[in-house]
């Protein structure tokens, strides 16, 4: 099962009285209340209305989708090519069922990853002795992301120091190690409730000596902005 | 479809960066991340954490190594004469110059020796040790001894002196002083074991033969 917070956004019928099962951190903006048949219609029509919407809607997850699993490598032209295909296919009708758009945009947007996965294995493999390596994508964070981890590590470096050992071992085991929850639980003969208290408390832990060096540092606006951007 | 609609929590957001999620939970996040800007910017800042939280415990583990390792290094790169600096003057390096004190220095150390003639006395013919037994003195070979004989009756002045062995060969020769009726002589070190004999002579006059006035035996072992 899936682990939910309840909707921020206008809920369908039956669903907005559910209750609140964890006191999770709150996604900020709301889930867009969407007419999916009249968005299909308005694509079908070829009006801009609808194109713009559709793209306004998903070009932010299909961008972050591609790039998490191709890389920043001409990430526009991928980000083009699905919205044609999406597009395509609303036109000629292969989409039945317009409250299913979001499935199938994951549809079309996974078969893409699948598709240049392809590609970059059969090129690699033909022109392996003309250029090695050139479907290698770049995975490396931009300088600013970079200088936001280091200065973040900093300050949980500070907040794990305060740790006992074995706090400590199981967020090495966890961040370092990436070993599982189940995993950790099981070797180091914890609930899973006690895994989850040590991860929230070391994670209220970083956030309060961060508060304290940022405010101490007179840096805080700087470090918001480059976390907005 | 309604599954889609909601926003993940933390930890299945979480799952789904570390790869973690099965499949049924994949399908329900990734199709609402796609449609979802607020969870791509939460997701975004998650993965800075996640980041940040292992390049941290990276830096911890590098250092809790290098701690590990750090006195094995120290040892093995410290000099001799670092034991001797107050700072890091340990026990052992104590223990260690009381050690060489208790075992070096006295062989440097002149050895007193209480000596009683053998020969020139009414005693003559009878030797006696230090402790007034019927045996020779026994002096420890290798190292100085500081001989003191008694020279009743002797004239008070310089004598000459001379250390022979069992064989009658000459091992050392120098003079003295006789004071009080005892002399102190220093005689440096014997390093061969067996009876040794010292021999107090008259300051010989040219042209005649020295009169040998005392003789002392000793045990050298």
């Amino acid at each position: 099962m899936v682990g939910t917070q309840p909707k921020l956004s206008p809920a369908p019928a039956g669903q907005s009285s559910q209750p609140v099962q964890e006191k999770e951190k709150t996604a900020r903006s709301t889930f867009p209340a969407v007419e999916w048949s009249v968005l299909v219609e308005q694509i079908k029509a070829g009006e801009d209305a609808g194109m713009e919407q559709l793209y306004k809607l998903f070009s932010r997850g299909i961008r972050y989708y591609l790039c998490r699993q191709l890389g920043p490598q001409e990430l526009e032209d991928k980000v083009h090519d699905t919205f044609l295909i999406v597009v395509n296919a609303i036109r000629k009708g292969d989409l039945r069922e317009p409250e299913r758009l979001m499935g199938f945009v994951r549809t079309v947007v996974r078969r893409q990853v699948a598709a240049y996965i392809e590609q970059a294995v059969h090129n690699r493999r033909e022109q392996a002795d003309l250029e090695s390596g050139i479907a290698v994508a770049d995975r490396t964070q931009n300088p600013e992301q970079e200088a936001i981890i280091r200065q973040k590590a900093e300050l949980m470096k500070s907040a794990l120091e305060a740790l006992s050992q074995r706090d400590r071992d199981i967020l090495v085991r966890f961040y370092l190690q990436e070993q599982s929850q189940e995993q950790i639980c099981r070797e180091m003969s914890l609930t899973e409730t006690q895994f989850r208290l040590l991860k929230s408390r070391a994670k209220a832990k970083f956030g309060e000596i961060g508060r304290k060096k940022l405010a101490s540092s007179g840096i805080f606006s700087v470090f918001v902005r480059a976390q907005a951007g | 479809m309604t599954d889609y609609l909601d926003h993940p929590n933390e930890e299945a957001l979480e799952r789904f960066l570390r790869n973690e999620v099965q499949e049924s939970e994949l399908e329900t996040i990734e199709t609402h991340i796609l449609a979802c800007e607020s969870c791509v910017t939460r997701l975004e800042a998650l993965e800075i954490e996640l980041a940040a939280a292992k390049a941290a415990c990276q830096e911890l583990e590098a250092e809790r190594i290098r701690k590990q390792a750090a006195p094995a290094r120290s040892w093995a790169a410290r000099s001799w004469k670092d034991w001797f600096t107050l700072p890091a003057l340990s026990w052992a390096g104590a223990a260690a110059v009381l050690a060489l004190g208790i075992t070096v220095v006295p062989q440097f150390m002149p050895r007193d020796v209480n000596l009683t003639a053998s020969r020139g006395l009414e005693t003559s013919g009878m030797t006696l040790s230090p402790c007034g037994t019927l045996e020779a003195a026994v002096v420890p070979g290798g190292r100085p001894l500081d001989l003191h004989l008694k020279a009743d009756d002797l004239p008070e002045g310089r004598v000459n002196l001379e250390i022979v062995n069992g064989l009658g060969k000459r091992v050392w020769q120098g003079a003295g002083l006789i004071h009080q009726q005892k002399a102190d002589v220093v005689v440096p070190r014997i390093t061969t074991a067996g009876a040794y004999f010292l021999r107090v002579y008259n300051p010989a006059q040219p042209g005649s033969v020295p009169d040998v006035l005392r003789e002392f035996r000793f045990e050298v072992r």
